[in-house]
């Protein structure tokens, strides 16, 4: 039984408790990475990305709040520096839409599961960046309403205009790939 | 706080957040459920398409991090000075201690002869206070009371 809470392990993660750090990074590092990952579509950039966010809380570990919660500033730095960076790739390329890696399938291999999160990961990554960032957190990491509208800074009302395009959106791309049932 | 809904919202509820009931907003969620309870076929058609996109989306996992990457991360946090890490954990002992340990602490050392005994048979005071409070973490204690 674990009577440290979140603020005190921020608190001692801020006086430079190994044990805290680690522990930290490994409750909400691979939620930050899977975000960045799955907007950015580059594992690389996504590690960037990932690293860029926790050394930046690492240094406003010291003054933290503890009414903040650190997951939802943690997901509001890390769309931020998503979008800066798919913002430049289309600078770079002209393209309205994000580069996106190489998902063509097989016709023999539409039905093998792993192929399938493929698809719906691909699809996710075609939605305009605040659909696939709103439809993420809520629908993947657990980010509540309130939460993941303080992440994303727009109002709750925002959001479920955001979710319920981009869950329209999504719908209508797996039908028409035949991924849906 | 819970609000009356109509058949359209909850139709907007599952369009927007999924079949899931859980995941709908607090203070709908009762009067959503009742809605659909109470007349179900206006809704199966909404739910089961929610229900084949959330099985898509719940198939999505959060993988764990690399070690290198979790490594980086780690070290990429600036280790503190000892003085900060001693007042930390001053602090920090100050606001774990529950008030009936205090107590039992004061009583340790004035009178408790078990308390006495304990005390005597350590070298480190440090210890013996990690004793009274059973922490398992001497280490930093040790620190704190330094």
């Amino acid at each position: 039984m674990s009577f440290v809470s979140e603020t005190d392990e921020i608190a001692r993660a801020a006086a430079g408790d190994r044990m805290a750090i680690a522990s930290l990074v490994r409750r909400h590092g691979p939620h930050v990475q899977s975000l960045a990952a799955r907007m950015l579509r580059d594992t690389a950039e996504a590690e960037d990305v990932t690293q860029e966010v926790f050394i930046r809380a690492w240094k406003i570990l010291p003054d933290w709040r503890p009414d903040a919660k650190f997951s939802t500033w943690l997901y509001r730095v890390a769309y931020n520096l998503c979008q800066d960076r798919l913002r430049r790739r289309r600078d770079r390329t002209g393209d309205d839409l994000p580069e996106r890696a190489d998902t063509a399938l097989g016709p023999e291999a539409q039905l093998d599961q792993i192929q399938r999160v493929r698809r719906v990961e691909d699809a996710i990554g075609r939605l305009p960046e605040r659909q696939s960032a709103a439809l993420l957190l809520c629908s993947v990491h657990g980010a509540s309403q309130a939460e993941a509208a303080a992440a994303l800074e727009i109002s709750e009302e925002a959001l479920e205009s955001l979710l319920a395009r981009a869950r329209r959106s999504l719908r209508a791309m797996l039908t028409q790939e035949g991924a849906a049932t | 706080m819970t609000v009356s809904v109509t058949h359209a919202r909850v139709l907007d509820l599952i369009e927007r957040w999924g079949a899931d009931s859980n995941l709908w907003p607090d203070t709908e969620r009762a009067a959503a459920r009742a809605l659909i309870k109470s007349d179900p076929a206006a809704f199966d058609a909404a739910l089961t398409a929610a229900r084949a996109l959330d099985a898509d989306l719940a198939a999505l996992d959060v993988p764990r991090l690399g070690d290198a990457l979790e490594a980086r991360l780690i070290a990429s946090a600036p280790a503190a000075s000892r003085r900060e890490r001693q007042a930390h954990n001053v602090r920090g002992l100050w606001a774990w201690v529950p008030g009936g340990a205090l107590a039992a602490l004061a009583v340790g050392f004035g009178a408790s002869l078990g308390m006495a005994a304990a005390a005597q048979s350590a070298d480190d005071p440090a210890d013996t206070a990690a004793a009274v409070f059973a922490l398992d973490d001497t280490y930093e204690f040790s620190e704190a009371v330094q």
